[in-house]
Order: C-alpha cells, then structure tokens, then sequence
C-alpha cells in the first residue's frame, strides 16, 4: 500500500500555467517587489517543501519554478500576501509533478491535501533590510576568491562598471563578467539553497521559522 | 522525459546571465540568445530573477565604505574581530576614534583624568586597573581609579576584577560591580539606561537599590525605574556602535533619523509624516546616514536629496 495511481484529484487550486512569453525582460520595480517581498521567505519555504516533496523533485525546482510565475505575472498589486502567495503557487506546482509523476505514495497525497501553511501567514512587510545584512554580506565577500573577491568590491562597494574594473584590474572585460558571475554564483549559494535566509530577510519570519522548521524537520527524519 | 537540467545547473547559468546583464546593455543577439534559453525551462526565469535580486541586494555593500577590508571578516573562528581590524568599517571617523590612545583631555585638580570622545567617534580607553572603558560616539567620561563619572554620552565598560569595587555614576544613578560588563547611557531628556552583559552589578537610584545580571537592562527616569529582560541578539544590536554601526530593530525612520544625529553632523530630514512612522531594521554604518537614506528611500520608494550636510527624505512627486 506504498503506492496508488493517482486518478482524478479534486484540487481546488488551479495550476498555474506559464504562458509563453516573448518579453522576458524582468523590470526593475518587480524585481524590487520580488526581493522585499519573496526572497525572504525563501527560507521558509524550502523547509516546507523538503517535507512535502515527491521522489525525483528537489526544492530548488519547485523554488525556480514558482518565481518564474511570480515574475511573469502581469501585476502584483492584487497580491495582498506575498508570502501566502508564494506558497499557494509551490503547492500548485508541487500538485502538479505528483499528478505527472502518475505513482506516488499516499502519504505524499494526503499530506497534498492540506495545504497547512506556516502560521504566522499574515506578515505584512514591515521590514526591510534584514539586521545583519551587511555583516553577512561582509562575509559573504570575505569567502570569494581573491580576483573575484577584488572585482566584486570594486563592483559593489566601489561602484566601478565592469569596464571599469577591466581597466583598473589590467584584464579583459569578459574576465571581469567570469569573476562577477562567480560572486553571484556565490551570492546564490550563501544565500539561496545554502539555507542561509536571503538578503532582505526580516525579523519576523526569524522566529516564524525557528517554530515552523525546527520541529517538523525532526519528525520526518524519523 | 529528457534528463532534466539540475536546479544547480539552473542556477549557473541565471548567474551568467546576471553577469552578463549587469556588464551593460544586451545587444540583439544576446537578447536573442537569453529569450532561447529562458523559453527552453519553466525554472529558467525564477533563477534569473533570484541572481538578479540576490545580486541588486549586494549593493548594499556600498554602506561598507570605500575601506572596506573584508580580511577580518573571512575567518570563521568565532572570535569576534579585533579593534584593529574593526577599522576597516565605516572608515574614517570610527578609524580615527578606534586610535586606543590613553590622549587625556585634561587633568583636573582632584586628581581624575577626562576623556571625551567626538561626534562619530569611539574610543577604548584601556585603565591601569585592567579595566576597559569603550566611549560611543559625543561621550565624555571622568575617571579616577575605579570612580567613572559619566558626564555625558554612552560607554561599555568592561571591569577587570580588583581591591575595590568599580563604581560608574551617571545622573542620579550609581552602579557598583566587582567584575561585570554593562553599557551606560546617558543622553539629555532619555532616561538613563544600563545593560548588563555579563556579571552582576548593583545599581542605585532615586527610588532605591537593586541587583541586575547579564541580560538586564535598567531604564531610570526622575519619574519611574523599570527593569527589563534583553534578548542576547538584542544585546548585539546594542552593542552594535563599537563597530562604528547602527542596528535597528523596528525602530521608527523619526527614531532612526534621530540615533544618526548622534553620530554625524549630517542631518537626516524625514519630510513625509507617513515614511517618519515606517519601521526599519538593518545594520548601517553609523557616520553614514547616506547610505542608510538611500537604502529607505529604495525600500520605501521616497524622494531623496542631498544638500550639503543635509539629506532629506520625501514623497516621490506622482
């Protein structure tokens, strides 16, 4: 009884399609919206789906998947929980592979079912720059490698343009774009699907999270 | 189904991209050759949007100054940097004040040494004792032996154990202690406030004495005396000023606007009543109330303007 097909689910929530699109230009005021108000939660959200995910699906796909919606939307204005939202969407998404995936255990169904999402849903966003942003920032910098580490302070500290940087750093530009791409990489690590909350991260989803992952993770490892 | 791209791989590639938007304008073929590889996978686009928004985030880092070291920063052995190294935050001023020179300002006729820091300074004033005093910024202290008058202004102290007890008098208040650390404060028309870190201490005020240990912070004002429990990262935040930076936590941009005052003569101006009332939290170096501007001015999306020593923030004209 480990598993069953899955045959017609009456699942309230619509699967979320991405049309295709011609524009994929990502404009600068939801990419605004998308820091304040999504990657914050990031963090909450890939506890809750590693304890919800089919077999052959891994967080981050679920994650990259749902910000694709999230950024295609046309507008956000008629978002009035960001958070909420997001989760609604990696629930859509995580329906979905279950349904594709055709051979699925009933756990993972009847865990489907209940879309419980973290308590503290209603979290207007009342913070912005999470406390030790810049400390972690910091750090962040300080483990980069030395060039990369060099071109990125004169990116992002000093505010040098990649042209820029080539000159003062007497090498080519696209050597510059290599070690800025491999700050971001880095940045993505530390700070995405490390587990490490996003830049951005506020205070109260700290102690919604601290509630929220802690236990639960400790049952399903059980 | 074809072998699906890792979500790492995903990742690579969005941070290629960002990379690469970021070295300047696309040109057709690029332009091109991203709509390619962003139609080619749902994820494609949500990886991208992260890079851009982790990298955007980063350039927070500005508010680490053009000094900025990141050396003291890379080792993960838990101990906390040292002064020296400290210097590489917030530049200048903070650097000039971390300078731990015993420079007396004046000796007065009983025998009790000043010491006074500037606007945007701290400044460690090692004592004979072992004892340590950390002067924040526009404070000025009176010292003899283990008696500390503070006159003015917020220090750290940090007692070494000795024959007698250290003593601290701040307004009506006097705090007593053997071997502890605790900030006092001390600023015209806030209550006086002391918090413990570690240790014990005995304080005395208008209305009488009681113990307070690590973690306890004590607010006096001619009116009442109240004791509170700090959580230990609060207490970081508190102590956030030794390295030359701020921290708030749900603070007031009006609060805000005030805390900074004290640490430049730069003058934050918030115009709009409704942005004075918006909590903030963050960590911002405390001689740049610039960069901390600009950052609530993109968080908030205000109107600012820079004029001298003036920065004002405002409503963006619709």
């Amino acid at each position: 009884m480990a598993a069953c097909r899955v045959a017609d689910r009456r699942l309230s929530i619509p699967v979320w399609k991405v049309a295709p699109r011609a524009m994929p230009a990502i404009t600068p005021e939801r990419s605004r919206w998308f820091a304040r108000n999504i990657l914050p939660h990031e963090h909450v959200l890939r506890g809750w789906l590693n304890r919800r995910l089919a077999p052959g699906l891994d967080a981050d796909d679920v994650i990259q998947e749902a910000y694709t919606i999230l950024v295609s939307k046309e507008s956000v204005e008629d978002v009035q929980n960001p958070k909420a939202y997001l989760f609604q969407v990696a629930y859509s998404l995580l329906v979905r592979h279950v349904q594709r995936s055709r051979i699925v255990s009933i756990r993972a169904v009847a865990d489907l079912e209940r879309l419980d999402l973290p308590a503290e849903m209603a979290s207007p966003e009342q913070v912005l720059i999470d406390r030790d942003e810049l400390h972690r920032l910091a750090e962040a910098i300080a483990e980069m490698p030395k060039k990369t580490q060099e071109a990125f302070i004169l990116r992002r500290v000093q505010g040098l343009s990649q042209r820029e940087i080539a000159a003062r750093m007497g090498v080519s530009e696209n050597t510059v774009e290599k070690h800025i791409v491999k700050g971001i990489r880095l940045l993505i690590d530390r700070f995405g699907r490390g587990g490490k909350r996003a830049l951005g991260a506020s205070r109260n989803d700290d102690t919604g999270t601290s509630g929220l992952d802690g236990g639960a993770r400790d049952k399903s490892g059980g | 189904m074809a072998e699906r791209e890792t979500s790492r791989a995903v990742d690579d590639a969005a941070a290629a991209w960002a990379g690469r938007i970021d070295r300047g304008p696309l040109s057709t073929a690029d332009n091109a050759e991203l709509e390619t590889w962003l139609s080619g996978d749902p994820r494609r686009l949500g990886a991208l949007a992260r890079a851009q928004a982790l990298y955007d985030g980063s350039d927070a880092a500005r508010a680490l100054g053009p000094q900025f070291d990141p050396a003291p920063f890379k080792a993960k052995s838990a101990v906390r940097p040292s002064r020296r190294n400290l210097i590489g935050w917030g530049g200048g001023a903070v650097a000039a004040g971390l300078v731990a020179g015993v420079g007396a300002l004046g000796v007065s006729s009983y025998g009790s040494r000043a010491y006074a820091s500037q606007r945007g300074e701290v400044r460690l004033i090692p004592l004979e004792d072992g004892s340590a005093i950390t002067l924040n910024t526009d404070s000025k202290i009176r010292v003899r032996q283990r008696r500390v008058e503070l006159v003015r202004g917020e220090a750290l102290f940090e007692v070494a154990k000795g024959e007698q007890p250290f003593v601290v008098s701040a307004d009506a208040l006097s705090v007593m202690a053997t071997t502890a650390a605790f900030v006092v404060k001390a600023i015209a028309g806030e209550p006086v406030s002391v918090v413990v870190r570690e240790g014990r201490i005995s304080v005395t005020d208008r209305r009488g004495r009681l113990q307070l240990g690590a973690n306890q912070q004590m607010d006096a004002s001619p009116k009442q005396t109240q004791v509170e429990t700090v959580a230990p990262a609060a207490l970081v935040r508190r102590l956030a000023w030794r390295e030359g930076k701020i921290a708030f936590e749900g603070e007031t941009m009006a609060q805000a606007a005030r805390e900074f005052a004290r640490y430049s003569d730069m003058r934050l101006i918030i115009e709009d009543p409704t942005l004075a009332q918006e909590p903030v939290s963050g960590l911002f170096a405390a001689n740049d109330p610039v960069s901390f501007a600009r950052s609530a001015s993109q968080a908030f999306g205000a109107r600012l303007d820079i004029e001298g020593r003036t920065v004002r923030l405002g409503r963006r004209p619709t």
